[in-house]
Parts: C-alpha cells; sequence; structure tokens
C-alpha cells in the first residue's frame, strides 16, 4: 500500500505547551482520510505543520514521497488547501482570486478559464465572481476557498472543517464532488467536527487528543472489538472518554 | 451598576495585558508588540508636562479672577483668551473622533449586547469612555481647577457655582465626544460609505493647507481687515466700557460678535464663571440653564446614535462590477508567480482608501505647489538644465514613497488572510519577496508617471539628460527603500485596515516612523551629488553619472539585502501569518 501521506514522530511545541506529540501519521494514497478530535486537539496545528504553514518541532513528514521541509514548492505544486482561516485576500474578487492561483500553478488560460467557470458554477459563485471576497458571506467564502483549492487539480487535498457554514444543497454538491475526485485516484485529508459526514465519506479514520494520536486505521478496524452497528459517533466518544464527562457535572441546570 | 463598571474596567485592563501574552509568537514580535503599544504610553508622558501646565495655568487664573482687587481690564481680557481658548479646543475635541474613526465601530459593542446590561449603562459606560480621549484628558484638569483658584483668590461661592458649571461643560464634551464617535461609527457600518468618508477627510485634511497657499494674498488681505475690525471692536468695547462701568468688557465685546456665539457652551461656561465672580444672579441662572439644556440634548441626541448604531448591522455596501474576469497579466522580465502576486498587492493597495489617495493625489497635490511655487519663484534662475517641471516631477515621486508608507511598511500583515493563501502556494520566498517588491514599484511608477506627466505638461523646459537623471535616482532611492520597507515589514507586522484612518490603518508606530525618516535620507546622497554637478561642474552628463553612480550603489544594496531578507522572512514567516490572520 503506498502512501500519499505520512509522519514520523511529527511534534510541535508552542512555548512550553505541544500542540501535537510525536504523532504518525499513515495515509494510503486514494484514501479519504478523516481526521478527528475534540476542540483543542491538534489537529488544525497538525494540518498546518502538514502543509508547511507551521514548522514541526520534530519528527519527519513525507507527502507524496517529498520532504516538504526539504522541498517545500515541490510539495505545494501537488497539494490543495482549504484552510481554517479559508486564506483569501479580501479585496480580490473571486475571479482574480482564481486567476491568481491558476497564474502561480503555471495554468494556461484557458485551462484556468475552463476549470475556474466549472469550479464557480458548482459552487454557486458564478454570478458573483466579479465582486470583492469581502462582501461575501462566511459560507461563499468557504465555498471559494475550497475553489481555490481545487483549481490546480491537486493529488492531495488537505480540508479542515469544509462542510461548517455551508448549506445543505452546496454540501451535498461537495460531498459528491470529493467522492468522486476519491475514485478517481485523488486523496484527501480531511477534518470535520459533522462526525455523520466523516462516516459516510471516509474509508480511513485517525482520532487525535491533546496532540496524541490515539487511533488510527480504516473503518473496519475502528469497529473491530466494539458491540455491531456502533456509529463512528460511539466510537469516537468512547475514545476521547466523552461521555462520562458529559453526563457527569451541571445538575444546577435547569 | 457598579459591579458593571467594575465588571468592564477588569475586562479592559485584562484585554490590554492579555495582548502580550501568548506562546505562540516569538520574542522579537513580543518586542515589536510591546513597543507598538508603548508608543501611546510614551505620547501620554509628554502631554503630563501639558496637563500639570494646563492645571497650573487654570489654578492661577481663576486665583487672580477670583480676587476682588484685580484690575477690571486685565480680569476682562483673562476672560476673553478662556473664552477663545474653549472654543478652539471644543472644536479639537470634536475633530478628533473623524480621524481616529475606530471608537464603538467594532463587533464588540454588539457582542455587549448579549450581555444582561441595559443599554442605558452601556451607553453611560461609552460616554464616561470619552475621558479617556487625549484632548478631553488634557483639558479636564485645567476645567475643574480653574474654578478651585476662583475659590482660593476669595470667591468661594463664585468658585463653587463655576466648578457646577465646569463639570457641565465637561459633561457637554463627553456626551458631543460620544455623539461624533457614534455619528462616525454609523457612517463606518457600511464599508462603501465608510471609504468614502475617508476618502473626503483625506482629501480635504491634504488640501486644507495647500488651498490656504493658493488664495495667497487675497487670504492675507482678508486677515489683516478682520484684525483691524477686532482692533475696532476691541477699542470700541474699551471705550463703551469706560461708558458704561455696569457692563463688563466681554459683553461690550458679544456687541461684535454674531448673536448666536452666545449660545455656545463655551461662552455659556465662561458667562457663568463671569456672572458667578460679579454676583450677577440673572446671568448666572441663564447660563446655567443654558449649559443643562445642551447637556439634555446632547444627552439624548448621543442616546439615540447609540441605539442606531446597536440595531445597524454592518454591510460591505453596493459594490460596482469589478469585471476583470480570470484574466492574468504578465510583466516583462518578470516570472509569472512574481507577477501574480505584485499584481494582487497592487490591487489589494488600489482598492483601498489610504492605496487611492497614496496614488492618485500626489499628481494633484505637486500641481497645486507648482501653482504656488511659480507665483513666488517666478523670477529665481534655477541651475542649468534644471526645471520647475523636473521639480514637480522629483517632488512627486518623493512624495510618492512617503505617502506609501502605510502599505510599503506593513506589506505583509495588510494581506490579512491572503498572506496565507501566498504561504500555501508553491512560491518561493525570493519569489513573494521580489512580488512585493514589483507591486510596490507599480504604485510608485503610476503615481511618479502621473506627477513626471503633470511636470512635463507644465514646464517642460531642462535637459533632457538631466530629467533622465532624476528619474534614475528616483529609481535608485526606491531600490534602497524596498528591501528597507521590507525589513521592517517583516519585523514589526501589524494588522491594518489601509481604508482607515489614524491608528487603525497605520503601521507599527516604529516601522511608519522609520519609513518615514528613510526617505529624505536616502535623498541626501544623490541630492548632493546632483548639486555639486550642476551647481559646480554645471553639467548635466555629469549629473546623470552621479546618477548611474547611486543606482549601482543601490542596486548593490538591494541584491543583498534580498538575499538577507529571504533568510529573515524564512524565520519570521510564523510570526508574520499570525499577526497577518489576526492571531
Amino acid at each position: 500500500m503506498s502512501l500519499a501521506l505520512q509522519t514520523r514522530g511529527l511534534t510541535r511545541h508552542f512555548g512550553d505547551l505541544t500542540a501535537v506529540d510525536a504523532v504518525d501519521l499513515a495515509v494510503p494514497a486514494g484514501s479519504f482520510y478523516g481526521f478527528l478530535g475534540p476542540n483543542g486537539a491538534g489537529k488544525s496545528t497538525t494540518i498546518k505543520c502538514l502543509t508547511g504553514l507551521l514548522r514541526p518541532s520534530e519528527g519527519e513528514i513525507r507527502i507524496l514521497d517529498l520532504d516538504p521541509l526539504a522541498d517545500p514548492v515541490g510539495v505545494k505544486k501537488m497539494i490543495g488547501v482549504l484552510p481554517e482561516d479559508l486564506a483569501l485576500f479580501d479585496r480580490l474578487t473571486a475571479a482574480e482570486t482564481l486567476g491568481f492561483v491558476g497564474q502561480i500553478h503555471g495554468l494556461s488560460r484557458e485551462t484556468l478559464e475552463q476549470r475556474a467557470e466549472e469550479l464557480l458554477t458548482l459552487m454557486e459563485l458564478n454570478r458573483r465572481k466579479d465582486s470583492l471576497v469581502t462582501d461575501f458571506s462566511h459560507g461563499m467564502k468557504k465555498k471559494l476557498a475550497l475553489a481555490v483549492a481545487l483549481l490546480p487539480a491537486p493529488k492531495l487535498l488537505f480540508l479542515d472543517e469544509p462542510f461548517e457554514g455551508i448549506d445543505a444543497v452546496a454540501s451535498r454538491q461537495i460531498r459528491n464532488l470529493l467522492k468522486s475526485y476519491v475514485s478517481r485516484g485523488g486523496t484527501i485529508f480531511l477534518t470535520s467536527h459533522i462526525l455523520q459526514i466523516v462516516e459516510t465519506l471516509c474509508d480511513q479514520i485517525g482520532v487525535i487528543q491533546h496532540g496524541r494520536l490515539i487511533a488510527q486505521g480504516s473503518m473496519e478496524e475502528m469497529r473491530r472489538g466494539t458491540e455491531d452497528g456502533r456509529t463512528l459517533e460511539q466510537i469516537f466518544l468512547e475514545l476521547v472518554g466523552a461521555e462520562a464527562e458529559a453526563s457527569a457535572a451541571l445538575d444546577w441546570l435547569t | 451598576m457598579l459591579r458593571t463598571i467594575r465588571a468592564f474596567l477588569w475586562m479592559r485592563w485584562r484585554i490590554s495585558r492579555n495582548a502580550f501574552k501568548t506562546r505562540q509568537r516569538d520574542s522579537l514580535e513580543q518586542i515589536s508588540r510591546a513597543l507598538g503599544a508603548l508608543a501611546p504610553v510614551f505620547m501620554l508622558l509628554m502631554l503630563v508636562p501639558t496637563v500639570l501646565a494646563l492645571a497650573a495655568g487654570g489654578v492661577f487664573l481663576g486665583w487672580k479672577m477670583g480676587q476682588a482687587e484685580t484690575v477690571m481690564i486685565w480680569r476682562s481680557f483673562g476672560f476673553l483668551a478662556l473664552r477663545g481658548g474653549l472654543a478652539v479646543a471644543t472644536i479639537t475635541v470634536l475633530i478628533a473622533p473623524m480621524v481616529r474613526s475606530s471608537r464603538g465601530t467594532g463587533s464588540e459593542t454588539t457582542r455587549l449586547l448579549l450581555l444582561p446590561i441595559r443599554r442605558g449603562m452601556l451607553h453611560a459606560s461609552e460616554v464616561i469612555a470619552a475621558l479617556s480621549d487625549p484632548w478631553l484628558g488634557v483639558l479636564f484638569p485645567a476645567l475643574v481647577m480653574f474654578p478651585i483658584g476662583i475659590a482660593i483668590g476669595g470667591s468661594v461661592l463664585g468658585g463653587a457655582v463655576s466648578l457646577l458649571g465646569a463639570l457641565l461643560f465637561v459633561a457637554i464634551l463627553m456626551l458631543a465626544v460620544s455623539l461624533a464617535s457614534f455619528f462616525i461609527a454609523l457612517i463606518f457600518r457600511k464599508r462603501k460609505r465608510a471609504e468614502r468618508f475617508t476618502a473626503v477627510l483625506i482629501v480635504v485634511l491634504s488640501m486644507s493647507g495647500l488651498l490656504f497657499a493658493l488664495v495667497g494674498d487675497e487670504w492675507e488681505e482678508g486677515l489683516e481687515k478682520k484684525r483691524d475690525a477686532k482692533r475696532f471692536g476691541v477699542d470700541a468695547a474699551e471705550q463703551a466700557a469706560e461708558d458704561d462701568p455696569d457692563l463688563t468688557l466681554s459683553q461690550h465685546v458679544d456687541q461684535q460678535l454674531p448673536f448666536g456665539v452666545r449660545f455656545l457652551p463655551s461662552e455659556a461656561f465662561m458667562r457663568v464663571v463671569e456672572a458667578a465672580v460679579d454676583g450677577h444672579v440673572a446671568q448666572l441662572g441663564l447660563n446655567l440653564l443654558l449649559l443643562g439644556t445642551w447637556t439634555t440634548l446632547l444627552y439624548v441626541s448621543s442616546r439615540w446614535a447609540y441605539w442606531r448604531l446597536l440595531e445597524t448591522p454592518e454591510t460591505g455596501g453596493v459594490e460596482g462590477n469589478l469585471g476583470a474576469g480570470f484574466r492574468t497579466r504578465s510583466l516583462p522580465g518578470v516570472r509569472p508567480a512574481v507577477a501574480a502576486v505584485a499584481f494582487a498587492t497592487m490591487r489589494l493597495a488600489l482598492r483601498t482608501v489610504r492605496g487611492k489617495t497614496a496614488v492618485y493625489l500626489n499628481f494633484v497635490i505637486t500641481a497645486m505647489i507648482y501653482v504656488i511655487l511659480i507665483r513666488e519663484l517666478s523670477k529665481v534662475e534655477l541651475p542649468s538644465g534644471l526645471s520647475f517641471g523636473l521639480g514637480i516631477g522629483f517632488a512627486g515621486g518623493f512624495f510618492t514613497l512617503i505617502s506609501l508608507q502605510p502599505i510599503m511598511a506593513n506589506v505583509f500583515a495588510i494581506d490579512s488572510n491572503g498572506f496565507t493563501l501566498q504561504l500555501l502556494s508553491p512560491l518561493s520566498t525570493s519569489e513573494i519577496l521580489h512580488g512585493k517588491v514589483v507591486g510596490s514599484a507599480l504604485l510608485v511608477a503610476i503615481s511618479t508617471a502621473l506627477c513626471f506627466g503633470i511636470g512635463f505638461v507644465l514646464d517642460a523646459k531642462g535637459s533632457p539628460v538631466v530629467w533622465l537623471a532624476g528619474f534614475l535616482i528616483l529609481v535608485a532611492m526606491f531600490l534602497v527603500y524596498a528591501p528597507m520597507t521590507l525589513l521592517l515589514s517583516a519585523v514589526f507586522p501589524k494588522v491594518a485596515d489601509l481604508s482607515r484612518m489614524g491608528k487603525d490603518g497605520n503601521p507599527q508606530p516604529i516601522a511608519g516612523f522609520v519609513a518615514f525618516i528613510a526617505v529624505p535620507l536616502l535623498l541626501i546622497p544623490p541630492a548632493l551629488t546632483a548639486a555639486a554637478t550642476l551647481m559646480i561642474a554645471k553639467s548635466g552628463l555629469l549629473t546623470l553619472a552621479g546618477a548611474l553612480v547611486w543606482l549601482g550603489v543601490a542596486m548593490a544594496i538591494y541584491i543583498v539585502g534580498m538575499r538577507a531578507l529571504c533568510v529573515l522572512f524564512e524565520r519570521r514567516r510564523e510570526n508574520l501569518l499570525l499577526v497577518a490572520t489576526g492571531r
């Protein structure tokens, strides 16, 4: 099994805080990998380390057989990223944003126009393509950021909470698009708190808590050894030990 | 109520204290933020002597006014001076929120609405916060100490009543400042409207001095006439005061002023003081009533404006179709990725108020300077090869570098989340940095070309060789200035909105100051060379040769500087990212 993404001992410190602690990820090529964890577990920091926004304190990373620390530009040519802050210029239009990304990736004018038109149509942004990003709603910005990530046709997609703030219709369209992308050989590394969506989309799961990877494997492997019919949500809550905490307190709350 | 005020004070203290506490920032970033935060503290420390002097002056003046033996004419002049001073102070206090344009505009106001606090309480806390306005803070001790001085001088009752008047006047100023702030915040609720307002303000402030100079002689004549009229008014008032000793000098001067002036709060306050000291009960009562009326009116208005503010959501406004489509642009000799960063930088700047005014206003200002200069210096003989047209073009380029300082000295942080997009894109550090330099160069080129163009149209004389030398000197200045501002941007990044005036749109204070003084300093070596070659050697060719030498030196500095900057940028990129994304 070839790996699209692999880390060994990936660690990131912020002062005396260890946000990511010796994480060993193994994401098979062509898989839909769901990276789960409670708030503040280290998901976004891990993605930032993987995509070159943060430099790891320790550990190794291999992305599509390249070392992103040694060849960051080479890796970035092959990946697409939807980061948590969406990474868009406020005062460029949607079309200019896609033009900017296309030019940097060296797309020809025809390819750029064709892909951008299709993506904006899919995201229902084509009527607003000449509006400034600053005038977009949060959902529209997220769709545009996803279009930006998809435009260069990357081999590996990093998606940080892609469905948060997206309406149901667009969410369904995006899910279909992502499934189709994986079926054609692409790899997706996704974080989401919507476990029902993760369960329907992902075939590989990793769970992080307090910066440490506490479980990793296929959906079947995650369910192995548990009762039949258990949902991903139940497995996740059991792994992070949240059920007992939730039922323990707040008896004053009427 | 006290609990709420305590909670607010605690919240503001923690917010300012926590601004320095973040594990994710490196030590250089901590220092940069501390220095940025300390700049207002230094300003405050510089204000302390002014506050003390004004307070002491207030006590002294009050003491003199309160003494029964103080000569009538001097007392009257004291009142007149105070009336003028307070009128100027009132105007200053009201203009300050327009330039600052940030208080009460943020989403934190709306967030406070979710708390179980009455709107009236929120409004009161905002009005009280007006005391933190530096202008009001300077004025407040002097206003309070003045009645105390009157009491010390012997007129205890006069002092007590004057203190009541002073407190009413301070309340009026606080409410007026708040009302102005709320109105400006309402304007800023709509982005496009805010940008237009800021643009108009920048144009008016930039042009006001020049307009006065343009009307020149007529203005001077007008002033002289007014001075004569004033002298006559005072003489007449003094004469009238001698004829009718029951009336104060101020009352006689009033007859020379428009009737409506006496209804101004500063005037009413001074009349309260005057009447309290002199024992004119009717005048005292009327003017206290007037101050009370002003307080009530302003309270009602500011409360209404505040409530409107709370209920008005922030919107973008209607933006025209920008219509650039997916079009990409290239630049000769520039890699496509560098050109993409450069055009993004240029577009971003030109879609902000600061960027637009920095690029498109310089040629108007330089043209106006020419009109003023030509009147004053038409008989001045310039060294051979020079012309006023070249001077206009060169001055325009010089001022362009200065006016682009908010963009060039903070070039990473102004990208906001767009900076993340650049870091995620397959761009090398060198491509990002060169893209920023080329983007800034495009902005400088647009403005400078307009200035040279207007200079050429107005006065095309002079040697073409010297014109070329002038242009090359500007290019050389830019080649040194650009890496210098990149260095400042990397070391002192600060979140800034280039469509705002005041500190919200400014770079970090140290970066702004260094970038500001760097431009004239960079001009000194080539200017001295040009002056020597033109005035002593009287040779345009030597001037060009000097400019070329300086260009070579600048090129070498640029190449070495950019290499060093690539290393620095790599070290600073995580902090730059945190600042740009507002963390």
